[in-house]
């Protein structure tokens, strides 16, 4: 049941994205906090239970799941952000376990863009400077302006100025957006893109992001409560309790 | 929680730093000075003193006698002390006579009477014993007198009544009078103290007034110097009162400063229970409701602060008191002093109430919608209402801070600059603000690899709500005081030390007799290491009038005033001695032999209206004698040469008993200057030779020490400044932690955060450091310029340390901050929403 997802056949042929093997992230239970339910008497609580996948380059992935069931957690140990207990993430070749937390942290730089559920904006920046910081950081010259490109590109081009504080929650969601494709990468994680979105704003955010995928071959994963965002995508796993499997229709 | 718990740590911190320097202070002050009121009879060694520069009048003491009154007569001058291998130093001679001491007792080591002691040699300070390496029983010697040392002077009680720059030794009067001390012209001071005869205290301030005036009106002509015991011991209490004034201002400065951490500390602590109060609020809680609850649970933090810091204002004191105990002149009165207590409360108080009210009321005012969006930076409040009350607290603040000062003006001078300081600060900081905005937005940033940590550097300290300015004011407002400081005491040092003219002499020999001049200049001729050596005659005088007005009737300015009081030297020359530089007039022809004419220092004839030809009536050894000024000379005291503001032509006077004064120039090496002491003292016992040098270097001292008690509260103010700081890293460590995780899923390493973070540190470091250099070297101006009236010079090397010191206690604080916020784990910041 936990084992790797079948490929669709047409993306057979294309090099590796993503690998992940035997993913498992426990964590100690707090006290008072222990969950039952799964039954924790060692006084520890996994939340990702021996997760594996495999996704070639230029899919797209959807991940469902109700809530509380493991998503963004799965998200932080593909983004490197979380070390995993146990199992390895292998990601355009690259093995993150091998990686300082450094060399991991420029890698993602270069290679993923992020889109938190909650944004994760600086709050005390303009959406023009929260978009240009992952371009600043690779050390190109002309990050201001693709910045402001980027942020033309999901309807912002009038709030460049703006503080976080000032815009809407579907605004900084866009932002979050923006930043996350404007340096360019190979692989997109996307936490919830459209959960704060009217169903025309969500629609045209999942158009940019397929046409990403379509012209620049990006790998994308989304994590998203909408069936109908998740039907856009090549294939569609589920979480539940921990566990990443295919969905039960 | 943490985090806001050592906020309001800090806060309570702060106060009570604050309340305690000036609780600390003012209780020291009012141990000193009741210690000397409640001595002061035995300070001043009975009811009245009455002092002279000339023999007491012979029938004084038989006409106090009469009305039965205790008298006791002390004599005092300076000379040399000889031990028995000739080691020799410079002494203050007190002759006392069998009545002495009056009040109180003298304390003998080994344990004797005083009179049996005195009636067998000479008692000598113990920092004597020392400084010769002699022990009772060895022969010691004063002018022509050999006398054994009989013990050391344990305790003196009239000790404080007069400064001295050198140790006393103490023998009886009659042998003082066999000494040859006592020659004309030699620089005497006599003294006798009158006790009443019983000791009930009514009406005893009134008798003391009757008789201080019976007595100025029986010797009109005697320049007489009554003391009663309200003036016992002037140069203490003006030193205690001075020293204690500066130190509460700059505690005053560094609670001031420690508001600014209260302010923020507090700000912090609400911004914790922003969401809290708006629930609150939207759960139907009035503004006013929440307003109590919140002041309550603040008034009870900022009441604990205050009490702390008044807890520590009775502990320090007594604890210094016990310590200080032996090097102050009088025992400090150990009592419980309250109201420099409740001054330092008042204070604190006050100061937490002006800190707390802007971020309490824009906590509880603002509409609950506002508290939900997550702009904090938008959030102002309007109206005029908070501004006056804020005035007002200052304008309280600035009253009782004037009002209870002893020189209103300072304190005033104080609350103005430090005014100047906050907009000052405030000031840099816009500037650092806009001139870092301006530097990340053109090109600088963006000039290709690597310069991504510039970038994110410069844009911290230009961003809303960066804490940049409150972090300037914090660090600069200390270091200021610190550099201000010893700047001021560097520039004393300076001018008491330094720039000496190279011309200067190295000694001053006094009280040689005119029959020994020849003798004197023979000795220093035949010793190389003597350089040039000048002598002038020297007799004391004493104004009686000027033009014909009294002295006491002339109209004087206020700073040459007091040379119309007292006795001063007046020397005798047929020529200008080298060196003199006539401003108007001219100086009497060779063999001049007219009626008396008189050379006089320009500036006090400025003073007194005195110009070329006018005239001016001189005591001199009792004899009124009337000078026509022929000549006014711009004289420069600082060359330290021999100069007299009176210079009499010889005339009449030159058969007047008188000693001559000389200087002698040397190398100024402590081995030449030695051997020239010893040279002259061994063949002229009864000369006394002071070495320049050594005087500076006592007065030197002095200055350090008054300096380092400054000090000690500068670091306090600087100490304020840290821990102002330290709460305004607190207070934005959680959005620095939260950044930093952000930063780190975008690709940023610890590296470029840390530069980053060193950029935004250093920067901040080296404003600070150059606007407390700046300010530190005008507050030294205002003060050495305007108080102390001393010239002033830039010391680079004091500014240069400032500035150091202000990047590296930034950087330092950047460092702990940086680490602090790396050491979290990413993940677990971006999960919390
Ligand atoms: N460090 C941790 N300590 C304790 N429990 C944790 C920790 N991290 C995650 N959890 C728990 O693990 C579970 C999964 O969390 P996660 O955020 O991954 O859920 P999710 O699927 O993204 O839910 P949602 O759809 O609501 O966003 C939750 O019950 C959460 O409380
Ligand atoms: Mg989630």
């Amino acid at each position: 049941m936990d084992g790797p997802a079948a490929l669709p056949p047409e993306y057979s042929g294309a090099h590796a994205m993503l690998q992940a093997r035997d993913l498992w992230l426990t964590v100690p239970a707090r006290p008072g906090a222990v969950n039952t339910q799964h039954g924790q008497a060692e006084g520890s609580l996994h939340i990702v239970r021996g997760a594996s996948l495999d996704l070639q380059a230029g899919v797209s992935l959807g991940i469902v799941g109700p809530s509380g069931s493991g998503k963004t957690s799965l998200l932080m140990l593909l983004a490197g952000l979380e070390r995993p207990s146990r199992g390895s993430v292998r990601i355009d070749g690259t093995d993150l376990a091998g990686l300082t937390e450094d060399q991991r942290a420029q890698f993602r730089g270069r290679s993923i863009g992020i889109v938190f559920q909650s944004f994760h904006l600086i709050p005390s920046m303009t959406a023009l400077e929260n978009v240009a910081i992952p371009l600043e950081l690779t050390g190109r010259a002309d990050a201001s302006r693709r910045a402001a490109e980027a942020l033309e590109q999901v309807g912002l081009s009038h709030r460049l100025d703006h503080r976080p504080g000032q815009l809407s929650g579907g605004e900084q969601q866009r932002v979050a957006l923006a930043r996350a494709f404007a340096p360019g990468p190979r692989l997109l994680l996307a936490d919830e893109p459209t959960g704060n979105l009217d169903l025309e704003t969500g629609g045209r955010v999942a158009d940019l992001m397929f046409a990403l995928q379509r012209e620049r071959g990006t790998t994308l994963v989304l994590i998203t409560h909408d069936p109908a965002l998740a039907a856009r995508c090549n294939r569609v796993l589920a979480v539940s309790d921990g566990h990443l499997s295919e969905p039960v229709r | 929680m943490r985090g806001t718990l050592s906020g309001m740590r800090i806060v309570l911190a702060c106060l009570a730093l604050g309340v305690a320097a000036i609780g600390t202070v003012g209780g020291l002050r009012a141990a000193i000075q009741g210690g000397v009121a409640s001595q002061r009879r035995a300070i001043l060694g009975g009811d009245l003193s009455v002092e002279s520069p000339d023999p007491l009048p012979a029938d004084l003491a038989p006409f106090l006698r009469a009305q039965g009154l205790r008298i006791a007569e002390k004599t005092r001058l300076r000379s040399m002390l000889y031990g028995p291998h000739g080691q020799r130093m410079l002494v203050e001679v007190s002759a006392v006579d069998a009545a002495y001491p009056l009040v109180g007792a003298v304390t003998v080591d080994p344990a004797r009477t005083l009179s049996s002691a005195l009636a067998q040699g000479v008692l000598v300070e113990p920092l004597i014993e020392d400084r010769l390496g002699v022990h009772p029983g060895d022969t010691l010697r004063i002018g022509t007198l050999a006398l054994p040392l009989a013990g050391a002077l344990a305790h003196v009680p009239d000790g404080a009544s007069s400064t001295s720059l050198a140790p006393e030794v103490m023998l009886s009067q009659a042998r003082l009078e066999q000494s040859g001390l006592l020659a004309p012209g030699a620089l005497v001071t006599y003294r006798l103290r009158i006790a009443l005869p019983d000791d009930r205290m009514q009406g005893r301030a009134r008798r003391v007034q009757d008789l201080a005036r019976t007595i100025s009106q029986r010797y009109p002509e005697q320049p007489l110097r009554l003391r009663d015991v309200q003036d016992a011991a002037p140069a203490l209490t003006q030193v205690v009162a001075q020293v204690s004034q500066f130190m509460t201002l700059i505690g005053l400065a560094s609670l001031l400063l420690g508001g600014l951490g209260v302010a923020s500390g507090v700000s912090a602590w609400l911004q914790a229970r922003t969401e809290t109060l708006a629930v609150l609020r939207c759960l139907g809680a009035s503004s006013g409701t929440i307003a109590r609850i919140v002041s309550l649970q603040l008034g009870l933090l900022c009441g604990a602060g205050v009490l702390a810091g008044v807890l520590a204002g009775i502990v320090v004191p007594a604890v210094a008191i016990h310590e200080l105990a032996g090097l102050l002149p009088v025992s400090p009165d150990a009592g419980f002093h309250p109201a420099p207590l409740l001054l330092a409360a008042a204070f604190g108080l006050l100061v937490a109430t002006l800190f707390t009210l802007p971020p309490l009321l824009r906590a509880v005012r603002v509409s609950p919608v506002a508290l939900f969006r997550d702009d904090p930076w938008e959030r102002r409040i309007g109206g005029w209402r908070l501004p006056a009350v804020l005035a007002a607290l200052v304008a309280v603040l600035v009253l009782l801070a004037t009002l209870t000062s002893p020189s209103p003006w300072l304190a005033l001078g104080f609350c103005g600059a430090a005014a100047c300081i906050l907009l000052l600060f405030r000031g840099a900081g816009l500037l650092l603000r806009l001139g870092a905005g301006a530097v990340s937005r053109t090109g600088l940033a963006r000039t290709g690899l690597g310069s991504a940590w510039l970038a994110l550097g410069l844009r911290a300290l230009h961003r809303p709500g960066s804490p940049a300015s409150a972090m300037l004011l914090a660090l600069g407002a200390g270091l200021s005081t610190l550099a201000g400081i010893a700047l001021i005491e560097g520039n004393i040092r300076a001018a008491v030390l330094g720039q000496l003219p190279v011309d200067a002499p190295s000694f001053y020999f006094i009280d040689i007799q005119p029959d020994e001049a020849a003798r004197f200049d023979a000795v220093l001729h035949a010793l190389p290491q003597a350089g040039q050596v000048r002598q002038l005659p020297s007799l004391r005088a004493r104004v009686v009038a000027v033009n014909g007005v009294p002295v006491g009737q002339v109209r004087a300015s206020p700073q040459t005033r007091w040379a119309l009081r007292g006795d001063h030297g007046l020397s005798l020359s047929a020529a200008p001695p080298p060196g003199t530089h006539i401003a108007q007039g001219a100086w009497w022809p060779a063999g001049y032999a007219g009626p008396p004419l008189l050379s006089f220092d320009a500036d006090l004839a400025r003073g007194w209206g005195v110009r070329v030809g006018s005239t001016i009536t001189l005591n001199v050894l009792g004899r009124n004698v009337d000078l026509r000024v022929a000549s006014l000379r711009d004289i420069a005291w600082r060359s330290l040469q021999l100069n007299f503001a009176f210079i009499a032509s010889p005339g009449l006077l030159s058969g007047a008993p008188h000693t001559l004064v000389a200087t002698v120039g040397s190398s100024g090496r402590p081995a030449d200057d030695a051997a020239i002491l010893q040279a002259v003292t061994d063949a002229l016992p009864n000369v006394t030779g002071i070495r320049v040098a050594d005087v500076l270097g006592e007065i030197g001292s002095l200055v350090h020490r008054m300096a380092l008690a400054l000090q000690a509260m500068g670091v306090l103010a600087l100490l304020s400044g840290a821990l102002v700081l330290a709460a305004t890293l607190a207070s934005g460590q959680a959005a620095r932690r939260r950044e930093a995780a952000i930063l780190r899923s975008l690709g940023a390493t610890g590296r470029q955060l840390r530069a980053a973070w060193l950029v935004e540190f250093g920067v901040m470091g080296a404003v600070a450091g150059v606007a407390a250099s700046g300010v530190g070297a005008a507050l030294s101006w205002l003060v050495l310029h305007f108080v102390l009236q001393a010239p002033w010079r830039l010391l680079p090397g004091t500014l240069a340390a400032t500035i150091a010191g202000a990047i590296l206690l930034m950087l330092l604080a950047g460092l702990l901050a940086t680490r602090q916020a790396l050491r979290a784990s990413p993940a677990e910041l971006l999960r919390q929403g």
